[in-house]
């Protein structure tokens, strides 16, 4: 009897194989089976959610740095307005202080002016004065040299004395 | 080496009761496997039996996907699943050690005494019958799944590409699942021969000291075979019934 012989076994053998199967597919496979679909639908849905968060983070990244940019370049006109206005302010301020300046140093030449018109007035006056005075003496006394020395001396004097 | 059938006569039929029996224990064991696999599913966390089962079933998918359309395949899907675990054990069941401690020396029902007298078990692949069966199934199944997707045309290519040409197609009918059934058949029963050589040519005194290790480098070599020839046989099962439903070009 040869290793080869083939005979009924070869029809029970395919039964067999066939019952298994059937069993197998009938009990077995399918909740393996729909672990396995529901598992990748899972995973597809895991990242078709994950794509749909990144997206959003993106567009909220994008808007935040949109409202960033904005908001620097507002900050920056701000602190440029802010630095014209002020430069402004002092010009301003120096040019008003100038003019107060300028004015002030006007008035004061003339009342210097003022001071020394009036001293000179006063002075012309007190000469006259004395001149009439030092006249009237000397028409007073019957002036000997000596005595009309000692009065021109004496005018003189008063004259110094007035300077 | 005397490699004897033992035969069951069944009215006009012999079959042959090793096979069988061999066979029942080999679907037992995948059914086991299977249901203990399947028996507390966890659809985030698998783990252990479950694990295995689906890394098989997504090793399959790959090779359908590999080989045709997979709207054309998914139908093959359960049936090559159960095709490679079902050989693979098989192919396993012949290494074991008879464990069955001579229990049924003196059993004459059914002639059991005979049907383990082995030193080893047996593997159903280990049977022309068997694989034979089996490579039967799968070029059944790629005339089946030719007609269901080519039509007409699946008859047509028979004279393709000239007439005379039906003579070698018709061959080819042939040779295909011959050489499907004798490769593994060779493999597998060779592989056991071996064993058996080893285990009762070699004096008892020299399996003790170190000849024991010949028959695990042995073994460890037919479990790699076994392996490799179960995925063989159902890569080849993929391939013959892509080439008929006509979707070998993606």
């Amino acid at each position: 009897m040869g290793i080869l012989t083939i005979n009924a076994t070869i029809l029970v053998q395919i039964v067999s194989f066939l019952v298994l199967f059937f069993i197998l597919r009938k009990f077995a496979f399918p909740p393996l089976l729909e672990a396995l679909e529901k598992r990748s639908q899972y995973i597809e849905q895991n990242i078709k959610s994950a794509e749909q968060q990144k997206a959003d983070a993106e567009q909220i990244k994008a808007e935040y740095q949109a409202e960033l940019k904005q908001a620097r370049q507002e900050a920056h006109e701000i602190i440029e307005r802010a630095t014209k206005a002020s430069e402004e302010r002092s010009k301003e301020i120096i040019s008003e202080a100038r003019g107060e300046a300028e004015r002030m140093k006007k008035s004061a030449t003339a009342e210097i002016e003022l001071e020394k018109q009036k001293a000179l007035a006063e002075l012309r006056t007190q000469v006259a004065a004395l001149s009439v005075l030092a006249a009237g003496k000397i028409i007073e006394k019957n002036l000997d040299p000596a005595t009309q020395g000692a009065l021109v001396d004496e005018f003189i004097k008063e004259v110094g004395d007035l300077q | 080496m005397d490699e004897q059938t033992v035969l069951w006569h069944l009215g006009p039929f012999d079959v042959n009761a090793r096979t069988l029996i061999m066979t029942w224990v080999t679907m037992l064991a995948v059914l086991i496997f299977c249901f203990a696999a399947t028996r507390k599913i966890s659809q985030t966390k698998p783990k252990g039996a479950q694990n295995v089962l689906e890394w098989v079933f997504e090793f399959i998918r790959g090779l359908i996907n590999e080989n045709m359309d997979w709207e054309k395949g998914k139908s093959l899907y359960a049936y090559l699943v159960t095709l490679i675990i079902f050989v693979l054990f098989s192919n396993m069941l012949g290494l074991f050690p008879n464990i069955t401690f001579h229990l049924f020396d003196h059993v004459k029902t059914w002639q059991l005494d005979e049907i383990f007298s082995e030193p080893i078990l047996m593997s159903p692949t280990a049977d022309v019958n068997t694989t034979a069966g089996l490579a039967i199934l799968s070029i059944l199944l790629s005339i089946v799944y030719g007609i269901r997707f080519q039509k007409g045309h699946y008859f047509k290519h028979f004279l393709e590409p000239y007439p005379p040409f039906v003579i070698i197609h018709l061959v080819e009918m042939v040779t295909k699942p011959l050489t499907l059934a004798m490769r593994l058949f060779g493999n597998i029963f060779a592989g056991e021969l071996l064993i058996k050589v080893i285990l009762t040519a070699m004096p008892i005194m020299a399996l003790w000291f170190g000849g024991f290790l010949l028959d695990t480098i042995w073994i460890g070599f037919s479990v790699f075979v076994g392996v490799i020839q179960s995925f063989i046989f159902t890569v080849l099962t993929i391939v013959y019934v892509s080439q008929t439903v006509g979707s070998a070009e993606h």
